[in-house]
């Protein structure tokens, strides 16, 4: 067995216990350092690594390929909102993003119709319906299944702002609140 | 607030102690008591810091009420899980209770030596918070004797406080194994204590020889610690990789050996897999715990133990009802409703109808994976299978074309994952976000079998494959490949257990890289509809608003890879300059972009296209492999006019091969000119005739349906069929 290896046992067999566990994170979360050399000691990632994200289009409301693409990603949630609801919620975001200049959209949508979004350049992911799940998977709890996703979307497009968007759209948000989405303190 | 229960430990920490509680929730809303639910924060979370899923869903579901700090609030009984987390009393929380029963879930000192809590010192300050002293209930043996000293100082219940589980939640059918290589596997954290110290005793029980398949859901680097490398031949997945009711339905035996100096609390993952059917194969410690529901042996007993119930399906099935039994008769519901109508009698409040939580297994989900090509071609062939598989199949879809909704109005549900063109990110990002994505269908979903349509195997699909060893996967290959095609793809099939190429009537003039290859089932050509689906002329033109002259359709694809609009405008025009006052159609599909058109021109939107073929006199069509048979199917004399830009499809070769015929003419090139001469050749009735006639000596069954049958015979002849 490798030094490296018999170290590595060692530091996972004091890890195993509660106490040590715990107090190791403690001081890791102080010293963020420590944690990088600890990570390479047990041959997990450093926590500093960042991860594979992807770099989204922006949107066609920037001029040619590279305008915008520095912009956060601001996902927007609209679930259970009615059939047609996708052209209002598409030109809204886009009103917002015209007005603010201060992020890339990404919709999510449990919508059945995703032209409006891809007509404008913008980018869509799908959830399944809450209906259609509760049949398909009767076992899970949609409001899960949908935290899950939204997490795994937040992570896999290096999101960094979740809103919501209900029904009555933002269409009563005033122009001023509005004007904070993507507001990252950049 | 009067709740009959009230529960409360740290509701973030994952594993038993919470899965318990949600399951007591559960059983205490269906017999009608009322139950809040306490937040009590301590230093044991450290991960998640949200309330665990399990008992958010239980308060999405309105089964408990989530009491926050101020809120008063008294109960009948006040049920609290977790010594450590009561080492100190509550603050902010004006609670009041008759009763008090503190369910010791972990050991108070363990086998190191370790103390996890004073018991007298919890005692104390729950008896500060609460004002009343509690009862003790360990959740089993070994906890019980690890409070055994401490019994002068803390009221000991008799009676141990067992945890519930609901068996139908977990229940998996079972069969004997009948000769197949046994599936073994654990599910633990990967914790050195988890695993044997001892590499000859862990190969024993979990050998690499390859003499049964070994699983492992949380992880193997302690037992990589242990052997001084990774583990050979084991499928290891990390710990929280995917829903543990998927996991140990594919076990047949759950064969769980830890260090020696271990004590496990109870062992919920061992109750959790006999509930789901799996025999448990334990050290013998576990008997006083399980009794006759598990097995038990030495380390080198474990195999031929296993081997011996392998070759006795009777023996194996009779262990099998014994470890649900022995689940259902003490972890049931109906046990904890006994233990509290004897504890504070009956609920105050009305029973609550439950959901149902079990996954339905009457039908073997198949999941219809289609890349997004130029249009809708790929998930049209997997929509025309879906619809001609038997009532044992449950098609889902897992497809990148903007357009799977479609799929919808056929009953059948459908994730989305974008395409990396309509990212417009690079390959290097979309490849491992795919894998990521494809992997979290596959978990969560669990479809028995994977029907892929599309060219190109993914690079995360072949990364993925080998996590899912269970499922088949088969690939709905296309053949009529550009000759200059890379061959590169074809070898990224080896991941897929059968190859089903739709036919194609052009085959004649195939020179791409399948051509030659003989590892495919070959079918008939594939078409969403049978002609017998298809309207006849007069329907058709009703239902599209036609009037009784000559009408031509036009319908180019999306235009997802080509721009088509001067294309559009050439025939539009020259349409127009037709004699005999012709009705041009316009077919776009619910993907394409907004395009102007003429305003002698009709617009139409429906799918699938082809239903309406009959209602024309000639059409247009890209010679994509849809149209293009569709456009055989209907026997509508045709101007095929080839995409040049696809990356393996040979339109062009496929277009020629229909002029040859007879069946059309072809327009590689579209200018004013050419739409003029094809356009002509459409109005010859002569022409039109013979391309009709030759449609008809072309023309094949459609192979959708074959196409599913030798799907599905694969699949029950691996078991995978209900």
């Amino acid at each position: 067995m490798s030094a490296l290896r018999k170290v590595r046992r060692v530091a996972r067999r004091f890890l195993a216990v509660p106490r040590v566990r715990r107090r190791a994170a403690a001081l890791a979360d102080r010293l963020p350092a420590l944690r990088d050399v600890a990570n390479r000691a047990l041959g997990a990632p450093p926590a500093t690594t960042r991860r594979q994200v992807l770099d989204i289009r922006p949107g066609r409301m920037f001029w040619g390929d590279l305008q915008g693409r520095q912009l956060p990603i601001l996902v927007v949630v609209a679930v259970g909102v009615a059939p047609g609801d996708g052209e209002q919620l598409a030109e809204e975001v886009e009103q917002a993003q015209l007005a603010t200049g201060t992020f890339r959209p990404l919709i999510v949508t449990d919508s059945n119709q995703l032209a409006p979004f891809r007509l404008r350049g913008q980018a869509v992911e799908a959830v399944m319906a809450q209906s259609v799940y509760a049949r398909i998977n009767p076992q899970d709890a949609w409001s899960e299944y949908l935290f899950e996703r939204v997490n795994s979307i937040v992570k896999a497009y290096g999101a960094q702002s979740v809103v919501p968007w209900t029904a009555n759209g933002w269409q009563d948000t005033p122009r001023y609140v509005l004007r904070l989405l993507g507001a990252l303190g950049r | 607030m009067d709740y009959d229960l009230l529960l409360a430990s740290d509701l973030r920490l994952p594993g038993g102690t919470t899965a318990s509680m949600a399951e007591e929730i559960r059983a205490q809303a269906a017999a009608g008591y009322r139950t809040a639910l306490v937040h009590l924060p301590s230093g044991l979370a450290n991960k998640g810091l949200g309330v665990d899923p399990r008992l958010r869903r239980c308060v999405d579901e309105g089964l408990a009420d989530l009491i926050l700090p101020g809120q008063r609030v008294h109960a009948r009984l006040a049920v609290l899980r977790n010594a450590t987390v009561l080492a100190q009393a509550p603050v902010g929380l004006p609670v009041t209770a008759d009763r008090v029963a503190m369910i010791a879930n972990h050991v108070a000192l363990d086998a190191a030596k370790i103390r996890h809590y004073e018991p007298a010192t919890t005692d104390a300050a729950i008896v500060q918070w609460l004002g009343v002293r509690p009862t003790w209930y360990p959740i089993g043996p070994a906890v019980r004797e690890s409070l055994v000293p401490d019994a002068g100082s803390i009221d000991l219940s008799p009676v141990d406080w067992l945890n519930l589980l609901d068996l139908s939640e977990w229940e998996t059918e079972r069969t004997a194994l009948a000769g197949r290589r046994p599936v073994i596997g654990r599910h633990s954290r990967s914790s050195p204590a988890k695993w044997p110290e001892s590499a000859h005793d862990l190969l024993a029980v979990y050998p690499e020889d390859g003499s049964v398949e070994v699983r492992v859901l949380g992880g193997a680097a302690a037992a990589a610690d242990v052997l001084g490398r990774e583990p050979r031949r084991w499928i290891v997945e990390e710990f929280g990789a995917r829903d543990p009711r998927d996991f140990v339905a594919g076990l047949d035996f759950f064969v769980y050996f830890h260090r020696s100096d271990l004590v496990e609390a109870y062992g919920r993952t061992i109750m959790e897999a006999m509930a789901s059917g799996a025999v448990a194969i334990l050290p013998e410690h576990f008997r006083e715990t399980f009794g006759d529901a598990a097995l038990y042996a030495t380390p080198r007993g474990v195999q031929p133990l296993i081997a011996e119930l392998a070759a006795d399906g009777d023996a194996y099935l009779a262990q099998v009802c014994a470890g649900r039994e022995f689940v259902q008769r003490t972890h049931g519901h109906d046990a904890h409703r006994t233990r509290l109508t004897e504890l504070i009698g009956a609920p105050t409040g009305e029973p609550r109808t439950l959901g149902d939580r079990r996954r339905p297994q009457d039908r073997a989900r198949v999941l219809f994976v289609s890349s997004n090509g130029a249009g809708m071609g790929h998930l049209t062939r997997l929509l025309a299978m879906a619809q001609r598989s038997t009532d044992a199949i449950e098609p889902m879809f897992f497809s990148m074309s903007q357009a799977v909704p479609i799929v919808e109005t056929y009953g059948y549900a459908w994730e989305y994952c974008p395409s990396r063109g309509d990212l417009d990110c690079s390959v290097q990002e979309w490849n491992p976000f795919f894998a990521g994505r494809f992997a979290e269908v596959l978990r969560r979903y669990r479809p028995q079998a994977v029907v892929f349509d599309g060219t190109m195997p993914y690079v995360g699909m072949v990364k993925v494959r080998p996590d899912f060893p269970d499922t088949l996967f088969a690939w709905s290959r296309r053949g009529m490949w550009r000759a200059s095609t890379t061959a590169k793809f074809l070898d990224r099939g080896s991941i897929f257990d059968l190859v089903v190429q739709p036919g194609e009537a052009a085959a004649d003039a195939d020179r791409g890289p399948t051509a030659s290859r003989t590892d495919a089932h070959v079918v008939g050509p594939v078409t969403l509809l049978d002609r017998s689906d298809l309207l006849d002329r007069e329907d058709a033109r009703r239902e599209l608003g036609l009037s009784d002259g000559p009408a031509l359709l036009i319908s180019l694809g999306a235009g997802n890879i080509n721009d088509l609009t001067s294309d559009l405008g050439a025939f539009t025009d020259a349409a127009a300059a037709l004699p005999g006052e012709w009705q041009t159609v316009v077919a776009r599909p619910a993907i394409a972009g907004d395009v102007d058109l003429p305003e002698h021109v009709v617009p139409i939107s429906v799918y699938p296209l082809s239903r309406y073929l009959n209602a024309f006199d000639g059409c247009v069509v890209a010679a994509g492999y849809n149209s293009f048979h569709e456009a055989v199917l209907a026997g509508v004399p045709a101007v095929f006019v080839p995409n040049l830009e696809t990356t393996t499809d040979d339109q062009a070769g496929r277009a020629r091969w229909a002029a040859d015929r007879g069946l059309g003419v072809s327009v590689p090139e579209v200018n004013p000119d050419t739409a003029r001469a094809a356009l002509a050749w459409i109005a010859d009735a002569e022409a039109a005739e013979g391309a009709r006639s030759a449609a008809v000596a072309v023309r094949r069954d459609n192979g959708a349906g074959e196409a599913m049958q030798i799907i599905e015979a694969a699949m029950a002849e691996r078991g995978l069929l209900a």
